[in-house]
């Protein structure tokens, strides 16, 4: 017997007993004759009956839905309903197949096709070699909900980021803060070889890079990737979307494109890349403290 | 003219070399306006012959705006003239430098005791970056006048750090004579690594402390030449401690977004420093920069002056307090180490609290006396900055006993 069936058992059990108990109860108060103590037994009665109501009606809320009352609760969402019913077609359409070499491939794929689903269903948007997510990186910016922008940059490679791509994708960047849209606050984690450790400042055509960035409002924090050895799960490229999302950038080997990029739209996530971006900034210095030390010759 | 003048909180006397400058500079501009070219702005005068240098005495100082921005240097601590902006309306350089703080501060610090109108600007450029302003109220304990500038300190950074601040927007002195500890207040917070960003006015410290504001603490100071200066005429003044600030204030000044912090005076200063002036550019209003210069070269900015001057006010204001004894006028009291060249009085007369603040000005007026009145009765009067006569402290004592 499963453990359903054995718990739905013994409710049903109790409601019996319960009824049997409040069936008693009831022939005893009407022997009695006593009216006001009918009158209390039976608003005991009904306040358990409406507490019993309730409780039933808040577990029903946050169970998921059957497999049959599925339909039902998507038909609400009329853009996923249709994805689900184009879904379910397909799924017949796969079934009317009786070729057994056929049917163990399509099995494959469509198990590849549910992992996938799951990560989508678990907040997360995942872009592989490709710099399209830039697009969904704009919608993100320009979103009323999102007024501040936390970037993690790990540059490894002195072109990081000054590409096509990514000169306009900071170019957005001064636009929206220039038209009071969001704020930007970058930290850029450097390679060693970037910035010495006998250097005051990064090499001179990162410096630019960064410069021109605080120029235009980006509020900058620097910090030697050496500096963080011994919190290496603070090392790697992310950007925090006021509270809606969280990126995460991967490099190729030359760390110059992206080889993937993934939105996470889940809350906890963006709490946990908060709690990153505050440990991270213990041992990062803003730039502008840095140049007000050492004087930059030009 | 009899007048004894205690208004330099408002609008400074003009000094006798900006009357001389002014006065020459419309006498040429009956003779010959062409003179008013770019090379006069950049270079000054250095060029003029001796008869012309005869004629117009008035521009014998005039060396050019990077001259001008120069001396301003000296007197902040600041090394590049390329770090000063000067503007028509000192509330456009405000609204710069409040635009850039809020670009990168969520929260900024002010108190109940900052000049309203620039505490309104700040507070809209904050609305429209959608950050905060965090308002510390001490205004009525520092006019209970039991705490001292450590106590104000105090409760100034605790408030910062409380309230999870990161910009910071004081006044050096206040427009009601309060001596603000911000050099105290910005080491400490500095020190917390918290700061960000802080902006602060010395439009009523310039020319009337020895050192007008933190300059090498503060991001973007801000003060105008009227008022302790006397240079006559309004010219803002800003002044950014890093040459870093300096671009960023230019670039927001050059952003096709802020076409409302337009100034024709400061986008002019700029084109003639960068030899980019635009022929097409409206017709700039330029009498400040001739006034502003004259100030200064008269030594009104000049250190060692300042401290002699702050003495012989402290004098002033020790005489001033004396004259209102055993009248109806008595000393706002605030701690000596809060106390400025500026005196606060109230009328404890109901007749005079209940008049219109013109009306008070009138009267004193009528004795000879000008300063600034405020509703309920409340006086400003700012000490003179020359040895005070007995004959004018009488005139002032006489004024107290008639107003009432």
């Amino acid at each position: 017997m499963s453990k359903a069936n054995r718990i739905n058992k013994n409710s049903r059990r109790a409601v019996l007993a319960v009824s049997a108990i409040g069936c008693l109860l009831s022939i005893a108060i009407a022997v009695t004759g006593y009216e006001w103590l009918a009158t209390i037994f039976l608003g005991t009665l009904l306040s358990f009956l409406t507490a019993i109501v309730w409780q039933s009606r808040t577990k029903a809320g946050n169970a998921e839905p059957s497999l049959l009352e599925t339909p039902f609760y998507l038909a609400h969402d009329a853009e996923i309903f249709a994805r689900y019913r184009q879904l379910a077609q397909e799924m017949l359409r796969i079934s009317g197949r009786s070729d057994q070499i056929y049917r163990q491939c399509a099995l494959k794929s469509l198990d590849a096709e549910v992992a996938q689903i799951a990560v989508i269903g678990d907040g997360k948007i995942t872009f592989e070699r490709t710099e399209t997510w830039r697009l969904v990186y704009e919608k993100l910016l320009r979103d009323p909900s999102v007024t501040t922008y936390r970037s993690v940059a790990l540059v490894r490679n002195s072109e990081y980021w000054q590409d096509g791509a990514g000169t306009q994708s900071m170019q957005l960047n001064f636009d929206l803060i220039s038209e009071f849209i969001i704020t930007v606050e970058r930290t850029v984690i450097l390679a060693d070889s970037l910035w010495p450790t006998d250097s005051d400042l990064p090499i001179e055509s990162l410096r630019q890079w960064i410069h021109k960035q605080s120029i235009q409002g980006v509020w900058i924090r620097l910090v030697r990737e050496s500096d963080l050895s011994s919190e290496s799960d603070l090392i790697g490229d992310m950007g925090i979307y006021g509270f809606s999302a969280v990126g995460f950038q991967e490099f190729d080997a030359e760390h110059l494109r992206t080889s993937r990029f993934t939105l996470d739209f889940e809350f906890a996530s963006v709490r946990e890349a908060e709690e990153r971006w505050k440990r991270l900034n213990v041992y990062a210095s803003p730039y502008k403290d840095l140049l007000d030390q050492f004087r930059v010759t030009e | 003219m009899s007048l004894l003048y205690l208004d330099t909180a408002r609008l400074g006397q003009a000094c006798p070399r900006v009357v001389q400058a002014q006065h020459d500079f419309i006498r040429l501009s009956a003779d010959d306006p062409s003179m008013y070219g770019e090379v006069f702005f950049r270079d000054g005068s250095r060029g003029w012959s001796d008869r012309l240098l005869r004629d117009y005495p008035g521009f014998r100082d005039w060396q050019g705006i990077g001259s001008l921005k120069q001396q301003v240097t000296q007197h902040f601590g600041i090394q590049a003239p390329e770090n000063i902006f000067l503007a028509n309306r000192s509330i456009q350089l405000i609204r710069t430098a409040a635009r850039l703080m809020f670009r990168n501060c969520r929260n900024v610090l002010t108190s109940d005791l900052n000049w309203p109108h620039w505490q309104a600007v700040v507070a809209d450029e904050a609305a429209r970056s959608r950050q905060r302003v965090t308002l510390a109220s001490i205004s009525g304990a520092v006019f209970d006048g039991h705490v001292s500038a450590d106590e104000v300190t105090e409760q100034l950074t605790q408030r910062f750090i409380e309230t999870d601040c990161d910009g910071l927007f004081l006044p050096a002195v206040t427009n009601l004579g309060v001596r603000l500890p911000v050099t105290r207040v910005l080491s400490r917070l500095k020190a917390s690594g918290r700061l960000r960003f802080a902006m602060i006015d010395a439009a009523q410290s310039f020319c009337h402390l020895q050192e007008p504001s933190p300059a090498k603490l503060a991001d973007v100071t801000i003060t105008g030449c009227h008022k302790w200066l006397r240079g006559a005429l309004p010219l803002g003044i800003a002044v950014c401690r890093l040459p870093l600030v300096a671009e960023q204030f230019l670039a927001i000044l050059r952003s096709p977004d802020s076409s409302d912090l337009d100034d024709p005076l400061l986008r002019f200063s700029e084109e003639v420093c960068d030899h980019s002036v635009n022929g097409f550019m409206e017709t700039v209003n330029v009498a400040p920069l001739f006034s502003a210069n004259a100030a200064i070269r008269s030594r009104r900015t000049d250190s060692d002056e300042l401290r002699l001057q702050g003495r012989r006010q402290m004098t002033n204001v020790e005489a001033i307090r004396a004259s209102a004894n055993a009248t109806s006028w008595q000393v706002v009291a605030t701690d000596e180490s809060l106390q400025t060249g500026i005196v606060l009085m109230r009328s404890t007369s109901q007749t005079v609290q209940k008049m219109d603040c013109e009306e008070v000005r009138t009267r004193f007026r009528k004795q000879d006396v000008a300063l600034s009145t405020y509703p309920q009765g409340l006086i400003r009067i700012s000490a003179p900055t020359a040895q005070i006569s007995d004959q004018s402290v009488g005139t002032l004592a006489d004024a107290f006993e008639r107003v009432r």
